[in-house]
């Protein structure tokens, strides 16, 4: 390892410090190192550097590995493999001596009856093959609603605010005679996990009352058809606005005791390629419950089509959930009276405290008192304004700020669905998903530790708590998936393979770099899009007017947050160029970006930036990931290129103005 | 009934055969001691060894249950090694040897590897509240080990390796000669790792 020392003019190579460090060196080495670490303080902060890391990273391992350990019955399930596989030793040492046996009698054999014995196995191995070949050509039920569910996910990453909105024909039939039809169209807000349902009549959308939205009078209740429809789907676990969805199918599947499942390739009648997964379960005798159901996807985009299910009644009736529209809108633009918003809504369950007490003083002062004021508010709300006699305490811009501190500090700002808004009634609204309950609970806390419940109301969930009612994959579910055959390389495999050749690097070390470098690569697109998206996010959050009448510190406390994003930018951004250069080329330098001379400009240059990251991040999963053809290799082309220089320019000028 | 008496070739031909049926059983006896003490060997070999080895695993898979599934086969091949007779000198050496070929095989199904356990992980979240400090400190803590837990787990699989390895406290040499690569392999994988980890946590 001497080579990596360099001469006595210059600073050891980084290497040789570890080495030091970890006493891997010898003795000449260590005099080397130990004179010029004397004289140089470059060199010394690099191994205070090295060590600081060593010393995070194994007291890190130490608390980790505490709950890393393996399930209860470990042992015991080794042990008794154990002794199995030792009974079956045993027993193959036996049989060991009667295949020798047999050796003999077949050495013994005519050339004709080796010849046919010969033979037979051939047919033999070709058959099997040809059986395994046949079974890894096939999709499994699995996979097709992991794809769907993934389909929906990306086309609600597409839409800032995403709320998915579909129309739906349902027919209700009897012994395959058709005895009801009727359109519904769905909204399903997936950020703020709100639904909404109309029905699509001759004269126009009527939107169908829910108990957590006010009634307007063009609002209707369920009809009887649709509520029964409701009902099934919610005895048998399926979503009752949004049935035709991959997550709504797989939660009956889940909970379903399945018997027999298959999928089968049909045409449609457009001549798209549809998928479908035929469900069985054990026969039931209770009403209501789903004895079958066929669910559709379109094998080109894996985009839901058709839901299909036999329920069990007085007799047996079939529901049939065929999709007309489907699109991702932004909530922004979604008609106000669909999804209104929170603080627009009365009637609101589990009121906190300061609203209950202004709902009280509200009802002390009707002149008739009503005792069930509170289920009719809203219709009172169409009569008369509520006088609020408590004036809610506002939260100031400069509080928005510092949640807006918070997250960024915790990065609840990138990957999470968080969002912060500004209700009516003056306080600031943060909800969403995170991961977890543990994520959940230390982002609560910590906006409580800076803003009060008399200015933020809070209300962020956790995916678990979403996913529990939710089962396990079984284990058929597991190797299906694994039958499905390997594509074995990314569209800039070539390119990939080629560079790293170069380097000397060849057979499975090979292929561990390209699937490392694939990855480095992902992950770098992922935070640039992510980087984008926040800093839109914190750019828009404040109107042109209210950034106006900020005071100087809510000005340099906005700067400071659009900053740090930018420059978390700007870095990655740049990170990711230089990893491309020595592969692809042509990468380097930033392209020409008018200065930012005002608010304006800054919001423009901003918005601008968020599409290209997410422009970039397409073209780099479309390279880098498997699944797509050869040609879907954006990255390296001249428009990428252009892409990549432009995203850098904004960043830098953006950041320019800021300073 | 008639009884003969045996004649002298009779006797020793009968006696031949006693002493052949006592040297049979003795023989057996033997045999099944030998089963027994492999048997003792692998078990007291999988106690000293299963959790380093499980967690080695589990570091690069990510996934406890391929984790377990994996040391436990470890043992079962050191078994059948045994078995059949052959001699290992280095127990841990070969058990993580195994272990690595088998990961590697494994890995190469799949495209996305976490390093802990999100159990484990939110396990140690728990652990990190501390009541003196406030929730902020609380959270840049955490938001530290979020960013290493990230930052293995964009880590290559050689450089996944060689740290994990060389946490298990296997020299230099060590894990050159377990993932045939040079020793100055494994000192620039392990220098890019600390790099790695250094530039998430000094973000």
């Amino acid at each position: 390892m001497s080579s990596m020392l360099g001469n006595n003019e210059e600073h050891p190579v980084s290497e040789s410090l570890l080495l030091f460090v970890e006493g891997e060196l010898q003795g000449k080495e260590i005099a080397f190192v130990q004179a010029h670490l004397d004289a140089c303080w470059d060199c010394r902060g690099k191994i205070s550097k090295i060590e600081t890391t060593i010393t995070d990273f194994t007291e890190f391992e130490k608390r980790i590995w505490k709950f890393q350990t393996p399930s209860a019955n470990f042992s015991d399930d080794f042990n008794s493999k154990l002794r199995a596989l030792s009974a079956e030793t045993k027993a193959q040492k036996k049989k060991e001596h009667r295949f020798f046996d047999f050796l003999k009698f077949y050495q013994n054999l005519s050339f004709s009856a080796k010849f046919a014995n010969v033979l037979a196995f051939v047919v033999i191995v070709a058959l099997l093959v040809s059986q395994f070949v046949l079974r890894t050509q096939k999709v499994s039920a699995a996979e097709i609603l992991a794809n769907a569910d993934a389909s929906e996910k990306t086309k609600s990453g597409e839409v800032f605010q995403p709320v998915i909105n579909q129309k739906i024909q349902i027919k209700k039939k009897i012994n395959g005679t058709e005895t009801e039809s009727f359109a519904v169209e769905s909204w399903n807000d997936k950020l703020r996990l709100r639904q909404r349902l109309a029905l699509l009549e001759t004269d126009g959308r009527k939107l169908i009352t829910e108990n957590a939205i006010g009634k307007n009078k063009d609002e209707i209740s369920a009809p009887l058809a649709l509520d029964k429809v409701r009902k099934i789907l919610r005895k048998n676990r399926m979503d009752a606005v949004q049935p035709l969805s991959a997550n709504s199918f797989a939660n009956w599947r889940n909970a379903a005791n399945l018997t027999n499942e298959t999928v089968e390739k049909s045409v449609s009648e457009t001549g798209a390629e549809i998928l479908s997964i035929n469900s069985e379960t054990a026969a039931t005798s209770e009403k209501g419950l789903i004895v079958s159901a066929k669910f559709s996807v379109r094998s080109s985009d894996w985009h839901p089509v058709k839901l299909v299910i036999n329920v069990q009644n007085e007799s047996l009736e079939t529901f049939e959930f065929s999709e007309t529209d489907y699109q991702v809108i932004s909530y922004k633009n979604l008609d106000a009276g669909i999804l209104p918003s929170v603080e627009t809504v009365v009637a609101v369950p589990n009121a906190e405290p300061l609203e209950s007490a202004n709902q009280s003083a509200k009802n002390e002062l009707e002149t008739k008192p009503d005792a069930n004021s509170n289920t009719n508010l809203t219709n009172k709300s169409e009569t008369a304004e509520p006088k609020i006699l408590i004036k809610p305490e506002t939260a100031s811009s400069e509080d928005e700020l510092e949640i807006l501190r918070v997250l960024q500090n915790a990065n609840a700002d990138l990957g999470e669905q968080i969002s912060v808004e500004r209700r009516a009634d003056g306080k600031i609204s943060v909800s969403g998903i995170v991961e977890n309950k543990t994520r959940r609970d230390e982002l609560t806390k910590a906006l409580q530790a800076v803003a009060g419940p008399q200015k933020v109301k809070i209300n962020i969930r956790a995916v678990d708590e979403l996913n529990r009612t939710k089962r396990a994959p079984n284990k058929s579910e597991t190797i299906a998936t694994e039958e499905i055959p390997e594509t074995t390389a990314v569209p800039v495999d070539r390119e990939l393979r080629s560079y790293f050749s170069k380097q000397g690097i060849g057979g499975t070390a090979l292929n561990e770099r390209i699937e490392g470098f694939s990855r480095q690569i992902l992950g770098r697109s992922r935070r640039v899009s992510q980087f984008g998206w926040s800093l839109r996010k914190l750019a828009e959050g404040f109107s042109a007017k209210q950034v106006a009448e900020f005071t100087p510190e809510a000005k340099a406390k906005r700067n400071s947050l659009l900053l740090a994003r930018v420059r978390d930018f700007r870095r990655e951004a740049q990170g990711l160029r230089d990893d491309l250069q020595p592969v692809f080329g042509n990468l380097s330098g930033a392209a020409g970006v008018g200065k930012i001379s005002s608010e304006q400009e800054l919001r423009e240059a901003v918005k601008r930036l968020a599409g290209v990251s997410r422009n970039l991040d397409e073209a780099v999963r479309g390279s880098f990931t498997l699944g797509n053809a050869p040609n879907a290799a954006a990255v390296g082309n001249a428009s990428f290129a252009q892409t990549l220089k432009t995203a850098i320019g904004l960043a830098e000028q953006i950041e320019n103005y800021l300073k | 009934m008639i009884f003969r008496r045996k004649n002298k070739h009779e006797q020793s031909i009968f006696n031949l055969g006693k002493v052949a049926a006592v040297e049979l059983r003795a023989e057996n006896a033997e045999k099944s001691q030998a089963e027994l003490s492999i048997e003792d060997k692998i078990k007291h070999s999988f106690e000293q060894l299963n959790l380093p080895i499980f967690r080695y695993l589990a570091a690069t898979f990510g996934d406890k249950i391929q984790a377990e599934e994996i040391t436990q086969e470890v043992f079962l091949k050191l078994y059948q090694e045994l078995s059949d007779g052959k001699n290992i000198e280095n127990t841990k050496a070969w058990a993580f040897r195994v272990a690595h070929n088998l990961a590697v095989k494994q890995i190469k199904r799949l495209q996305f590897v976490q390093s802990f356990s999100d159990e484990a992980w939110t396990e140690l979240e728990k652990t990190l509240d501390s009541k003196d400090a406030n929730p902020e400190q609380n959270l840049l803590l955490k938001e530290k080990y979020r960013r290493l837990r990230r930052a293995v787990g964009r880590l290559t699989m050689q450089e996944r390796q060689c740290l994990n390895l060389r946490t298990k406290g296997f020299r230099y040499r060590e894990i050159a000669e377990m993932l045939e690569i040079s020793s100055t392999s494994v000192a620039e994988t392990l220098y890019r790792v600390i790099e790695k980890l250094a530039d998430e946590t000094n973000e």
